[in-house]
């Protein structure tokens, strides 16, 4: 069964959609990862211009972390002071991030920078994940004592400008806080993610934060910096397929309620090793795009949405 | 309802042939393609009549069809790619004023058969024969370059189509034949120029529009976030937080 995304403008099988919807999904649930450095370069690859990957991608992630964010909430795992604090660097950083994506796009760049964005960071990301991951489960294999993990957030308690957050267990410079939130709101803008990824090791070993908190308050200024992004990629670029993002987030939802199961059956460092290993599957594929010798030696464009 | 269009037609067939010389008539199964949410590409059926001229008569030469749909014009740009430090990327773009969106011929035999090399040219007929305007000053090799580039892209993309063999001729006045429009068809007003050829002289010719545009919810979603960009976006959001509040509250009770 087709339908035409009015946005996208192609018709596109609808199951397809639904399947992609349910099977980032299931791997969001499993992972606890909201799942759009997965999305939005799938969509890429089946055939939806990068554009309106992002836009509509960004839309998406604002349902999953709502529906993320009520259990952590339900539970007190919620730092709002935290929270609006990176939300602040964020939404700035999404400005920012549109900004140069705008910018890009008349230039013709912007999937370039797309791709560039992704090799680079999925390709740090999952190979610090691996690296952690397989480090730690040789220890197990071993029978060694993990090593009591180094806290590497003096920077935080350096800096100037400090603020108490509660919940958090902190009493830190806020600007470490904003500047992160800033990076986090830029790759989202430029991406179509949530910047999980990033923003919960940052959170951890940057910040210093108490983990319990690490997951709800990430979640909690997703929704606002995708929220942002969203509104930011309807107005500048007109992206932003609501159909689209209605027929993933109902894959999606189902997707993660079977995925949360499936996660409770293996071990973290197993979980953190096929996810690194997932996350640079995708970044091997993007890369490979980026040096292969294309099927067709131009860029074809019409500028009727520029 | 489609067979009601061939009646003229038929009674044109039947009309006794002592008449004055009857001009080329054509028509379209339908003068509108509405794209709505399960649009996959449509054919329009296409009907005309030759007139007094009759196709295949012992005494007269051959006639020919030419029927030549053209989309809308828009600026299109174009970058080669080339290889920096391994990764290829966009160079400097040439933009195209008056590209069109869509551009199909059908025959009833080839082109080159039909009708004169220099003829075609100068009534642009055929995508090799389309004058595009670049904005950018380029040379003349780099500018057929890039025009053979665009014109292949548009070919994969099957919105430049070339049918030598796709004009029908079932009875000896009466001819048919169908426009395929794409599910990636732009939207806007395309020209339909029919027109009638003999012995490599053109005879008569007809005009008709037929517009492609999103209908219903499409069209809504569509001017919406065109024109409303910022309620589309905020109501984006508010749809998004609300799925994403029922999602949670469905699987909890579960």
């Amino acid at each position: 069964m087709q339908i035409y995304l009015p946005i996208a403008e192609l018709s596109i099988n609808v199951f397809l959609i639904l399947g992609l919807g349910a099977g980032v999904g299931f791997l969001s649930g499993m992972f606890g990862v909201g799942g759009g450095f997965l999305m939005t370069p799938l969509l890429i690859f089946s055939g939806v211009p990068p554009a309106v990957a992002v836009g509509t991608e960004a839309n998406q992630i604002v349902a999953s972390s709502v529906s993320g964010v009520l259990a952590h909430w339900k539970r007190g795992n919620v730092d709002f002071k935290m929270g609006f604090m990176l939300l602040n660097g964020g939404v700035l950083g999404s400005v920012f991030g549109m900004f140069v994506f705008k910018y890009l796009r008349t230039l013709g760049q912007v999937d370039l920078l797309i791709s560039l964005s992704y090799v680079l960071f999925l390709g740090v990301v999952g190979s610090l994940m691996l690296w952690e991951s397989g480090q730690a489960l040789w220890r197990k294999k071993q029978g060694v004592e993990p090593k009591r993990g180094r806290r590497h957030h003096d920077l935080a308690h350096r800096l100037p400008l400090k603020m108490r957050f509660r919940k958090s267990r902190l009493y830190i410079s806020v600007i470490p806080v904003l500047g992160i939130g800033f990076l986090v709101g830029t790759l989202a803008a430029i991406m179509g993610v949530g910047g999980g990824f990033i923003m919960v090791p940052a959170m951890i070993y940057i910040l210093g934060m108490a983990t319990s908190v690490v997951i709800g308050t990430s979640l909690f200024q997703i929704i606002f910096v995708t929220a942002s992004v969203t509104i930011l990629h309807a107005t500048n670029t007109q992206t932003v397929d609501i159909v689209l993002a209605l027929l993933l987030l109902a894959g999606g939802v189902i997707g993660a309620q079977f995925g949360a199961r499936a996660g409770l059956k293996l071990k973290g460092e197993q979980l953190r090793a096929l996810l690194a290993l997932i996350v640079l599957a995708v970044c091997v594929k993007l890369g490979y795009d980026l040096v292969a010798t294309p099927d067709s030696f131009y860029t074809v464009s019409a500028l009727v949405h520029l | 309802m489609r067979w009601l269009t061939l009646i003229p037609f038929l009674l044109m067939a039947f009309s006794p042939s002592t008449m004055a010389q009857e001009p080329l008539a054509t028509d379209l199964s339908e003068d509108a393609v509405a794209i709505t949410s399960d649009f996959n590409g449509k054919d329009l059926l296409l009907f005309g009549s030759t007139g007094d001229r009759r196709f295949g008569a012992e005494s007269a030469e051959p006639l020919d069809v030419v029927i030549v749909v053209h989309g809308p014009e828009v600026p299109m740009k174009i970058w080669r790619k080339e290889r920096v430090a391994g990764v290829w990327v966009n160079s400097q773009p040439v933009t195209f004023e008056n590209v069109p969106g869509y551009y199909a011929v059908a025959t009833n035999r080839a082109l080159s058969d039909i009708a004169a090399e220099d003829y075609l040219r100068r009534e642009n007929i055929g995508a090799d024969n389309l004058v595009l305007v670049s904005v950018e000053d380029v040379s003349l090799d780099e500018k057929t370059e890039l025009r053979e580039a665009i014109l292949g892209n548009r070919g994969e993309a099957g919105l430049y189509q070339l049918h030598e063999d796709a004009v029908s001729f079932p009875d000896g006045r009466l001819f048919r034949s169908s426009i395929h429009f794409p599910s990636n068809v732009p939207v806007g007003d395309y020209r339909v120029i029919v027109r009638l050829f003999q012995n490599g002289m053109e005879l008569d010719r007809s005009y008709s529009v037929v517009t492609v545009g999103k209908q219903g919810l499409e069209q809504q979603i569509f001017s919406l976030a065109q024109d409303y960009s910022f309620f589309y976006g905020l109501g984006s959001v508010i749809i998004a937080m609300l799925a994403g509040w029922l999602a949670s509250v469905a699987f909890r009770r579960n």
